[in-house]
């Protein structure tokens, strides 16, 4: 009796939840689905049904495939320095040579930029970073007499750019995460392989990585999904330019849908973006769940022997 | 029992509640006008309704309008006019203002679904035919000829230059909108760098790069410190209106859209693209590779460039010493053009939503808003009225930078424009787009401007277009 009332009682507090998910969520999701199967032009009275030719034309697009490729390019080559930074950073803070106190302000201080809104800080690294003319980067690299550094010159340079701002912004965030998960490590683990003559790097590949594996991967896969999403910082920073070489996802999707009101193959333009996340992101949990089950089966097979 | 029961539904509408939290709209982009704020009033003095032409102006007592418009500073102003427009009818007016792309979306949704959310809304120029694509916006003929809605000799249509009211009227002669600014290109200059230097203000393209070409090399020799001159070079439609502008002053067509022709990959084209971004590229400040209109008029203001094709409507500011550290030095001259070339014109108007359930209210307001007194009473806080005998108002005279100022646009109005220039067409905007990221990619460095002009057309033929001949 006491454990159906229960049942009941949750079912009470989540069932809100779960409404305001469906109406706000899903139904747009199919909403948009359905419209992908139109030639669904706002400044048309008319939108015939086509079918999958909305998907046809974008998947035999060049501007479409240059944007898929460089938003999952952008989004793997971001995430792995973030996750790499941030583990290096998190480690660091947690060493036992630094003082609890002055751990805890430096990750109060790091999170700063990650409390800001994306697009002050687009802004911020705009006019008062990168600009040729006022930026401070660029008054460093006089002071050097080093060569300036032109967002709009050439091909990579809007995309370096950008991936700087992007890995100083989302740093913090895999900070917090992995010193969460270090700081769970038993200090007894860590005193054992002392006592058996691990060094400091033996330790670390030996014992805290593999560890922490599961969080680490978390980390990446929450950041690797936001880094696909990214839109503000580009449409700020780039507007996807020079050209088209910035452009990403998202940004595409935007100005098919609200520049040029073409909002059926918007529509096809987001699903396909939709099943890019998930297939990318299911293939790195398949990936590293296999690894997982192999190491056990490999443990188990030593422990049997 | 009971208590634990009353505290979980408490707790479950809390929850409730706070999901609906983030569906409230925003306010940071949302405006509206508090009617009856003491504040308005102050503005605000109550009409009489004579001063607004002898209708019956309390016909629609009790009505309530809804206005979306783009936030900028002349929707400002109306916004603190609107009292008076309640005090003279008695209807209520809610005054929306947007960021362009939002005022744009909102309108496109609330047409499409037909909600009539909007009774009156803005347009711009380059919109007017993606409207009219849909049927989107009412005929407003009907309601100038209607006696009982409109004095038309108060009104008097006939102050309108027939080029700036030529733009409220669709391809198919259809006026959908009453104009309220006329904007166009002005040369914006430096006097004393011209003085200086001893240049001609230049009249022509050629005569415009050969000014340059002298103020780069005194810049370069260390007599004056500023570039010579930047356009837009930012690859979306910001960049394209631009280029498109300067086409039209070149007498070069990029597009035929009615006969779905790309014409960049032409000789035309090409001088174009060659023109635009060697301008860009030879005459531009380092770093202005991805530039809005906001960044032109700053740089102009800042003192870092000598000269740029500037907008009408924001010329007062870089005269004004609050806003611009070369306000004395600066003047004003209609934009250079070749013999055959003109300026596009560029304007705002008032139109009412077709779907309307109140549109000769709507009409009351549409004409209250583009009256002889209001813009008389407006004007001299926007500049760029589209009624010519405000040009001649003390008012507005004092209240501009110059006198050179009035005549270049009085010039532009009357001579000056292209009221519909091809560009102004349904298609008009992703075309563009396409257009302005190759001259940005010809700008960066990553391909001349053959190049870009090939790769252009080739995006356009993947949407439609026929290739040059």
């Amino acid at each position: 009796m006491l454990g159906e009332k229960n049942k009941w009682i949750a079912y009470k507090y989540t069932m809100p939840t779960v409404a305001v998910v469906v109406i706000v969520g899903l139904l747009p999701i199919l909403y948009s689905i359905f419209i992908s199967l139109f030639e669904f032009e706002l400044t048309a009275e008319a939108q015939p049904f086509i079918g999958i030719k909305n998907y046809i034309t974008l998947l035999s697009d060049g501007r479409f495939i240059h944007a898929a490729t460089f938003t999952v390019s952008f989004a793997l080559i971001a995430t792995t320095a973030e996750v790499i930074l941030g583990f290096t950073l998190a480690y660091l803070l947690y060493s036992k040579n630094i003082a609890p106190k002055f751990s805890a302000t430096v990750r109060v201080l790091m999170l700063v930029p990650y409390m800001v809104a994306p697009v002050v800080i687009s802004y911020t690294f705009k006019t008062l970073i990168y600009d040729v003319n006022f930026g401070y980067l660029n008054a460093f690299l006089k002071l050097l007499n080093l060569p300036v550094f032109n967002m709009f010159e050439g091909q990579t340079n809007a995309a370096i750019g950008v991936m700087i701002m992007e890995i100083f912004l989302r740093t913090p965030f895999t900070i917090l995460i992995l010193y969460s998960g270090l700081s769970t490590i038993s200090e007894h683990i860590i005193e054992a392989a002392k006592i058996d003559g691990a060094g400091t790097w033996m330790r670390l590949r030996r014992v805290i990585i593999p560890i922490l594996k599961p969080v680490i991967f978390v980390s990446f896969i929450f950041r690797f999904m936001d880094a696909l999403k990214m839109f503000d910082e580009m449409f700020v920073l780039t507007r996807g330019g020079p050209g088209y070489s910035t452009e990403n996802l998202s940004l595409y999707v935007s100005s098919q849908g609200f520049e040029f009101f073409h909002m059926g193959k918007a529509s096809a333009a987001a699903v396909i973006f939709f099943l890019l996340v998930a297939i990318v992101t299911g293939a790195l949990y398949i990936t590293f769940n296999m690894k997982i089950s192999l190491r056990r089966q490999e443990n188990d097979k030593k422990k049997s022997i | 029992m009971k208590k634990s029961r009353l505290l979980s539904l408490v707790l479950v509408l809390v929850m409730v509640l706070t999901l609906f939290v983030g569906c409230q709209p925003g306010t940071a982009d949302v405006e509206e006008a508090a009617s009856e704020t003491k504040e308005e009033a102050k503005v605000a003095e109550p009409a009489e309704a004579g001063e607004y032409g002898n209708i019956d102006w309390k016909q629609f007592e009790g009505t309530t309008l809804t206005v979306v418009c783009t936030a900028m500073p002349v929707s400002e102003i109306y916004k603190k006019y609107i009292p008076e427009f309640e005090e003279l009818t008695g209807m209520k007016v809610k005054f929306e203002m947007l960021n362009d792309a939002d005022r744009k979306s909102a309108q496109l949704v609330d047409f499409k679904a037909g909600s009539a959310k909007y009774d009156v809304s803005n347009v711009g120029i380059s919109n007017r035919e993606e409207f009219v694509a849909g049927s989107y916006l009412e005929p407003l003929q009907p309601y100038l000829d209607n006696p009982a809605l409109t004095d038309a000799d108060y009104y008097n249509m006939a102050d309108y230059p027939k080029d700036v009211i030529a733009g409220g009227y669709s391809h198919d002669g259809t006026l959908v909108y009453i104009p309220y600014t006329a904007e166009y290109f002005l040369l914006w200059y430096r006097e004393d760098i011209f003085d200086q230097l001893g240049l001609d203000v230049p009249k022509t393209i050629p005569e415009l790069e050969a000014t340059a070409e002298k103020i780069e090399a005194a810049r370069a020799a260390g007599e004056v410190d500023t570039y010579a001159f930047i356009e837009r070079t930012m690859g979306t439609g910001e960049g394209g209106w631009d280029m498109f502008c300067t086409a039209n002053r070149m007498n070069v067509e990029l597009m035929d859209f009615d006969g779905m022709n790309a014409l960049i990959n032409t000789d035309g084209g090409f001088e174009l693209m060659d023109y635009y971004s060697r301008m860009c590229v030879k005459y531009g400040p380092p770093g202005s590779g991805n530039w809005a209109w906001t960044d032109v008029n700053d740089s102009f203001s800042q003192g870092m460039v000598a000269m740029i094709c500037g907008g009408n409507a924001g010329a007062p500011g870089a005269a004004n010493p609050d806003n611009s550290r070369v306000a004395d030095k600066v003047n004003f001259a209609p934009v250079p053009m070749n013999a055959d070339g003109k300026d596009p014109l560029w304007e705002w108007g008032w139109s009412i939503n077709s779907a309307s359930e109140n549109k000769d209210a709507s009409w009351l307001l549409v004409q209250w808003m583009t009256s002889p007194t209001l813009m008389q009473k407006m004007a001299p806080q926007y500049g760029c009225p589209a009624r010519e005998s405000i040009y001649s108002d003390p008012d507005y005279i004092a209240a501009m930078p110059s006198q050179e100022f009035i005549d270049a646009q009085l010039y532009m109005m009357t001579e000056g424009i292209n009221p519909s220039p091809s560009l102004l067409h349904a298609k008009y905007g992703e075309a563009t787009d396409i257009i302005a990221k190759e001259m940005n990619n010809v700008v960066a460095g990553i391909k001349d401007a053959k190049q870009a002009c090939i790769d252009a057309e080739a995006e356009l033929v993947k949407i439609g277009y026929a290739p040059a001949e």
